[in-house]
């Protein structure tokens, strides 16, 4: 019955938002705030059935009711209830479900919160994501819908495959949908100022909130996702260039750009165009996405539901939204206002400079993602592109983007000085330099190129907290004047430092990870030791243990350094017979930065016919940065977005000061 | 309209071959580790087949079991090489050698028999003191291109290789040419004027007079 409802919710949902883009579409047209007001209610209306019907889907899973096709498929009676309820977005059909519900999610919230923005604009913004609400809930109701029956209803389910049955994982969907979805809303923004033919400075400062939150919860859910495949898929491995991945950075990237030219368009005016296509261009990056994960065109270990009928679908969908925006942009470019002007060397230059850099990074990832489908339909032949070509490609990118970072907030708008900027980050480059000589001197084995990364992470927290000491005149003024500017400093300041130390962050970690990594690998029999660097394992027993719904070895791994035990490490070997799974599951003693990480591999027979497990194991220097890193950019991301200078009501007073 | 249907047509073949190559992989890995050389026809002819209709959960379970078989298994001390440099090239080696059965991974990680064979056989050649390219070569003779992770610079590969740079490089002229168009006297709404060396030196020495 409850599942009836929902299905049934779930189509007047799709109703409501073709009223939600007919209403407003036309209220805005005409003027008529009547029409637009319905408009907005319908966006409502369209969010609480879409809310109602992902409500019965949750309970179905809850319940296990096995005759929904979709909980038979993905669920199972003895899973934990955490996973229950994640299993409702863990599907093909229950995430274009979630997506859904975050697109009318945003809606309503245009519809809501948006009384300070202008009628027309606001009207055709929320037209626009009425359309794309039809689009998606079209697909879901007829190609994807979560809420059918199954005539044989089975006796049980067949069950969440169990790597996925883990928390950071529970809730990396809910994260990455709400960054992927959140830029449907800078879509329609884009959309709206193109058919009204102003992009100003009023209107970044209406996208840019939206912006940052959906950058913020894309940030998150990314990282979750590494972090996921960090220490479930029992390699110590955190990103793979894999499709999936690529398909979830692309629109990170343009994002990240897309932030930058919308504070230049905010504060200077400059750059409406190219941010209003960057606007068109993160959202059609996350429709492509969903279509390269859930088609099953690129080979990906992440796979999907693979279906190449909804592929197509999939594809058609991000046709009509994305070619009617850019057909739009096409037409109404030309005659966007070309902006303030700025010199060479200015802090507008050094944002172009990021946005070209974070353009052809993105280029270069969507390269290498679909060049093994472009090769093949050239001429037959298959070929791969893994890790090894992006490291050669987008990770010099990326270093040149990051080499000019610091200097770019110390520039001044509209002309600056680069001697002066220089004079003020000479002290981050000496300690960047520094640093890197050390290491290079000092860590063993010797690498130039990750000594080369370790400066370059000094450099950007260096740069970024000098940036801050210079805005408060740190060392400079007396103390209560260093007071009262960092009482005063806004928080779209302090956001941006953090977001750039957390940058910086990454780099430390990433570039001493996986260099420095120590391995070790052996087949232990009880009592059996292995070195790892400076610690000693010792596995002391191997014992059966029972979980919810897998059966388990537990191996007791005593980690010790130099005599002195530093913890007991119990990594598992999980079966799991509803899907006849195995997984393992790793072991990792946190240290300050780093991780000691070990694997219990599958039992052989060891020397004199006692058993034997292949036990594998890792020091992870500094991987704590890896992962804290964005999250300290995601949490600056938030932090800017309390800014009240993004508040909706100062962009209206903005506009009628303009 | 033909453009548009000759890209399509591929995309789609391939779509639809997914689907196929995963249901077969079950029955896969033991035909190809008898037989290494029939790799390619093999996934070729798996390509062909279609997903039958209803079939819809099988490619997340296929896809799914490809992640479990991942697990670094590298490190194994049963397969390694005594001496240390051997390995290590060995190890490099592996990190760009993709693991054919698996969905996207190198054999350095996989667990999947086919890439502890293809191990086996790298770690012979380095032992027998060849190169890393002639070990690539060899490779690339055996299963075509597909299995190198960093496709090799050759005429047919330049797009892949040259387009980021390019684009950087175009990217960054035309944001030079912009600023020079701009900033060119005269333009309206001019208002970061360059001033020419003899107004420089007058407003320093009003600036000085001050």
């Amino acid at each position: 019955m409850i599942t009836e409802f929902g299905a049934y919710a779930l189509i007047l949902a799709l109703v409501l938002s073709a009223l939600q883009m007919g209403l407003s579409a036309v209220g805005g047209a005409r003027r008529m705030s009547v029409l637009t007001g319905a408009g907005q209610g319908a966006a409502l209306g369209a969010f609480l059935c879409t809310g109602l019907t992902f409500l019965a889907l949750v309970h179905a899973f809850v319940v296990s009711d096995f005759s929904v096709a979709n909980v038979a498929a993905n669920s199972h009676t003895a899973k934990p209830m955490l996973y229950k309820v994640a299993g409702a977005w863990g599907s093909h059909e229950g995430s274009m479900l979630l997506w859904c519900l975050v697109l009318t999610g945003f809606g309503a919230a245009m519809a809501a919160f948006g009384a300070a923005l202008p009628p027309r604009l606001r009207a055709y913004a929320v037209a626009t994501q009425g359309a794309l609400g039809v689009l998606f809930l079209a697909y879901t109701v007829f190609a994807s819908n979560p809420m059918t029956r199954l005539v044989n209803v089975p006796v049980e389910g067949a069950s969440l495959n169990p790597l996925l049955q883990d928390p950071a994982l529970a809730f990396h969907p809910p994260f990455l949908y709400c960054g992927y979805v959140g830029f449907s809303v800078v879509f329609s923004f884009s959309m709206a100022a193109l058919i009204e033919g102003r992009v100003d400075a009023a209107w970044a400062r209406w996208v840019r909130p939206w912006t940052l939150a959906a950058w913020s919860f894309l940030t998150v859910g990314i990282t979750l996702g590494a972090f996921w495949a960090y220490y479930e898929l029992g390699w110590g491995g955190w990103w793979f260039w894999d499709p999936v991945e690529n398909a979830s950075f692309m629109p990170w990237l343009i994002g990240t750009a897309l932030l930058h030219s919308a504070v230049v368009l905010e504060k200077r005016g400059a750059l409406p165009g190219w941010t209003v296509f960057l606007g068109l261009a993160a959202f059609t990056f996350s429709m492509l996405g969903a279509f390269l994960v859930r088609s099953g065109v690129l080979t990906s270990v992440h796979a999907f539901a693979v279906d190449p009928a909804r592929g197509i679908l999939l594809l058609t969908i991000m046709g009509i939204a994305a070619g009617s925006g850019f057909l739009l942009f096409a037409l109404r470019a030309p005659s966007l206002n070309s902006g303030g002007l700025f010199a060479p060397v200015s802090r507008e230059s050094a944002i172009v400079v990021n946005n070209i850099i974070l353009s052809t990074a993105t280029a270069t990832v969507l390269l290498g993602t679909l060049y093994p489908l472009i090769r093949e339909a050239m001429d037959g032949e298959a070929v791969s592109v893994g890790p090894p070509w992006f490291n050669l490609t987008f990770v010099p990118l990326m270093v040149l983007a990051m080499a000019i970072l610091p200097a770019g907030p110390l520039l001044a708008w509209k002309r600056g000085d680069a001697r002066l900027v220089m004079r003020r980050l000479w002290l981050a480059l000496a300690c960047a330099a520094i640093l890197g000589l050390v290491a290079f001197a000092v860590i063993a084995p010797r690498h130039a190129l990750a000594s080369a990364g370790l400066a370059l992470g000094v450099w950007l927290v260096a740069g970024a907290v000098l940036e801050l000491a210079e805005r408060v005149r740190a060392f400079r003024a007396p103390w209560a004047e260093v007071r009262r500017r960092t009482v005063g400093l806004p928080r779209g300041a302090w956001g941006m430092t953090l977001a750039h130390a957390g940058l910086g962050l990454f780099v430390l970690g990433a570039s001493f990870e996986t260099t420095w990594r120590v391995e070790a690998a052996q087949a232990l029999s009880v009592g059996g030791q292995l070195k790892l660097g400076a610690y000693e394992l010792a596995l002391t027993d191997v014992g059966a243990v029972e979980g919810a719904n897998y059966i388990a070895e537990r191996g007791i791994v005593k980690i010790t350094r130099g005599g002195a035990p530093i913890c007991t490490a119990q990594p598992e070997r999980r079966f799991y017979p509803t899907g006849r799974q195995t997984t393992s599951e790793v072991a990792i003693c946190p240290r300050v930065l780093d991780d000691l990480y070990v694997v219990l591999g599958e039992r052989r027979a060891g020397a004199n016919g006692q058993p034997a497990w292949l036990v594998r194991a890792f020091v992870n220097p500094w991987v704590r940065l890896i992962f804290l890193g964005p999250l300290i950019m995601a949490l600056g991301g938030l932090i800017s977005l309390s800014d009240r200078r993004l508040r909706f009501g100062v962009a209206r007073k903005a506009e009628t000061a303009a | 309209m033909k453009i548009a249907s000759s890209f399509l047509l591929p995309l789609r073949e391939k779509m639809a071959a997914l689907g196929g190559r995963m249901r077969g992989l079950s029955n896969l890995s033991t035909s190809i580790v008898c037989g290494v050389d029939a790799v390619r026809p093999l996934i070729r002819r798996l390509r062909r087949h279609l997903l039958p209709q209803g079939e819809k959960g099988r490619g997340v379970l296929v896809a799914l079991m490809a992640i479990a078989c991942m697990a670094g298994a590298a490190a194994d001390p049963a397969e390694r090489l005594p001496d240390p440099v051997q390995e290590s090239r060995a190890r490099d080696l592996f990190r760009e050698v993709r693991c054919l059965v698996c969905q996207n991974e190198s054999i350095d990680d996989s667990q999947a028999d086919l890439a502890g064979d293809l191990r086996g056989v790298i770690r012979d050649q380095v032992k027998q003191g060849r190169s890393d390219r002639q070990i690539r070569t060899f490779l690339v003779a055996r299963y075509g291109e597909f299995v190198l992770l960093k496709p090799p610079f050759s005429p047919s590969n330049a797009v892949l290789w040259a387009t980021p740079w390019v684009a950087l490089v175009l990217g960054g002229g035309l944001m030079i040419v912009l600023l020079r168009r701009r900033a060119t006297p005269g333009a309206p709404g001019e208002d970061v004027e360059q001033l020419s060396e003899g107004e420089e030196a007058r407003v320093q020495a009003l600036l000085k007079d001050e």
